[in-house]
């Protein structure tokens, strides 16, 4: 009796020895294979105005043109994850003008390294005219644009009818970007 | 798993009010008790590290998708340094005894960041009007050594109590358990999107600056500086621990404790990070046509850049922070029975003389995030005069199949000990939730009587 009572215990003490011994395959270099691909949008610039706002000083002001100083492109983060740039505009004219907005992406030099421009149409009866325009920046263009560190926004009113200070309709511009990047 | 196990001198750490067995021990330095306890709830290693041919970015996607921010990982580890005790009392009844000792601990909790992972999975795109949870990281790391008395009276046939105190000397404690705050993208009214920011994030740290900021790369010298704050160490802390056992028949008792009522103050050596700001970016306005406001695209862009500057802007402080220990509790309800035939009985009438005796045992330990909790059921059995073994049924966070073993061995006065638990997954470790191993070695004196 106290010979199978030292069995069972010797039992015991194998099972647990085998719990410190039995595994499965695992193969915790995996974790090298691991990518992250996240999709950030982020709000860029917006703009509302009103007819009215392109008549200063008595005479049209059919050009307009602003710029900002970016960094976002000048860190190693973004040089090296960012696989894909994509630049939503959503435009609203009820103006009875036609209108370009041209996005230029100029380097240290202001040399132009990349160009593109929305354009939205002529509202003759001031009804809204919604316009969205989607420009995607992907391997060369994109690496272009990489090097950017001044952005220039100008807005162009085309040619047509006349406008003063009672001339109704107002024009928006909304956008966004969207970012894809590949961390690994 | 050791808790009520009174031939072990350290069943006694678990409830300084438990049954004392033994006129006297002193654990063998170092090796009197060794304690490892790792778990995770939810998922294992072996989910997402198996290897199994599929994607390994896929099996983390869909554990990152399964794990709630209530999910957790858990680690704790003890060393006994050195303990002892011993009975005392007018010698016809030696009801009191007294146990002290020095061990040192490791507790680590973490919880699923479940809201990080996701941003840094998916980005803000697929969770437009989604708020980022911030307080979704919350973790406490504790390095420390706990010395600690005890004493435990034997009130009279039924009732027996103990207390014990207990100074806490840190070695180091990372923390991060109070933040607060949101990162949500909502659709705006002048752009595409509002991004909010509402962030409240701090790291408290103490015990780690000097190692990092000191002159040396020598890890051998950070050892010492270590070692140097096992006992009264920089850092100090008080706590205490409460017990008893009834015995309310022949057969049946009850028994409880609290332990680790107590805190560790942080002073010195302290360096926390904060990250505290409200900020609300739906763009860029470029103010075209030539307004007359004077301020530019870029004027206002380079205010805006100076804003996110300061949103992320980190500060570092010294501010002093006590964190409290994490309170446990402990409670069984035990029935003894089948007494040893008498032709067998060469041995002592311990415990009323039954072998065999089953039982519920209760455990939950408070978190940062509410209490973690765990139900045993067990069958205790004395199988020789001085072995016996205790198998247990526990159901926790971990798991719903969690099957223990442990036995206790006395032989010429050592006692040595050996528990672990979680024996189902023992074909493969890493598939295993939760793993507790439990092992020590002590010289007894015996009770003659």
């Amino acid at each position: 009796m106290i010979k199978n009572k030292i069995v069972i215990t010797t039992f015991l003490g194998v099972l647990l020895l085998n719990y410190f011994s039995c595994t499965k395959p695992v193969d915790f270099n995996q974790a090298n294979t691991l990518v992250l691909e996240p999709v950030v949008e982020s709000s860029l610039i917006f703009y509302e105005a009103s007819a009215k706002d392109f008549f200063l000083g008595g005479s049209e002001e059919s050009v307009a043109e602003d710029f900002i100083e970016i960094d976002f492109f000048n860190n190693s983060f973004v040089q090296d994850n960012l696989v894909k740039a994509e630049f939503v505009f959503n435009i609203e004219n009820s103006i009875n003008r036609g209108y370009q907005l041209h996005i230029s992406f100029l380097d240290n030099a202001n040399q132009l390294l990349e160009r593109f421009t929305v354009n939205t149409s002529a509202s003759a009866n001031n009804n809204i005219i919604k316009t969205t325009h989607t420009e995607v920046f992907e391997g060369e263009t994109l690496q272009r644009i990489k090097r950017s560190r001044i952005l220039v926004f100008t807005l162009v009113m085309l040619p047509g009818e006349a406008i003063n200070a009672d001339t109704p309709g107002e024009i928006s511009v909304q956008s966004k970007g969207i970012f894809s990047l590949n961390i690994n | 798993m050791l808790y009520g196990f009174s031939e072990i001198p350290q069943a006694l750490l678990l409830n300084p009010g438990g049954k004392v067995e033994n006129k006297g021990y002193f654990g063998i330095p170092f090796l009197s008790q060794i304690h490892l306890n790792g778990g995770s709830s939810e998922i294992s290693i072996y989910d997402i590290f198996a290897e199994d041919g599929r994607d390994f970015n896929v099996k983390l996607r869909d554990a990152v998708q399964q794990l709630q921010p209530n999910d957790f990982l858990t680690a704790t580890q003890q060393l006994e340094l050195f303990s002892g005790g011993f009975a005392f009392g007018p010698s016809y009844n030696k009801n009191k005894y007294l146990s002290f000792g020095l061990y040192q601990e490791f507790d680590f909790v973490g919880y699923f960041p479940k809201d990080y992972a996701v941003l840094a999975l998916e980005g803000n795109q697929s969770n437009i009007g989604k708020p980022f949870k911030l307080d979704h990281l919350n973790l406490n790391a504790d390095i420390l050594s706990v010395l600690h008395v005890g004493y435990n009276e034997k009130v009279n046939g039924k009732f027996t109590y103990g207390v014990r105190g207990k100074i806490y000397s840190s070695i180091f404690n990372v923390n991060s358990t109070k933040n607060k705050g949101t990162f949500t993208t909502v659709n705006g009214d002048n752009n595409i999107y509002e991004h909010i920011f509402n962030l409240d994030l701090a790291v408290r740290t103490s015990g780690i600056s000097s190692l990092i900021n000191d002159d040396n790369d020598d890890f051998s010298e950070d050892i010492k500086t270590l070692q140097k704050r096992v006992l009264f160490g920089q850092n100090l802390g008080l706590g205490f621990d409460i017990g008893f056992t009834y015995q309310i028949n022949k057969q049946w008792y009850v028994d409880g404790s609290l332990l680790d009522i107590g805190f560790i103050h942080h002073s010195k050596d302290i360096e926390n990070y904060e990250l505290k700001d409200d900020f609300t970016f739906e763009g860029i306005d470029p103010l075209f046509p030539e307004s007359n406001e004077g301020q530019s695209a870029n004027d206002y862009w380079s205010e805006l850049e100076e804003d996110f500057e300061d949103l992320f802007e980190i500060d570092t402080t010294q501010t002093q922070y006590t964190v409290w220990r994490p309170v446990k509790l402990n409670a069984s309800l035990n029935y003894a029975f089948g007494k040893k035939k008498l032709k067998d009985c060469d041995c002592l009438a311990e415990d009323g003389g039954f072998l065999n005796r089953v039982g519920a045992q209760l455990y939950a330990v408070k978190r940062p995030k509410g209490l973690q909790a765990a139900l045993t059921a067990y069958y205790y059995r004395r199988i020789l005069k001085g072995l016996s073994a205790k198998a247990t049924y526990t159901i926790d966070p971990y798991s719903f199949s969690n099957i223990g073993l442990g036995v206790s061995a006395n032989i010429l006065g050592l006692n040595i000990y050996l528990m672990a638990d979680n024996f189902l997954s023992y074909q493969n470790i890493y598939d295993a939730q939760n793993v507790s191993l439990q092992l020590g070695l002590n010289y007894i004196f015996k009770n003659e009587n």
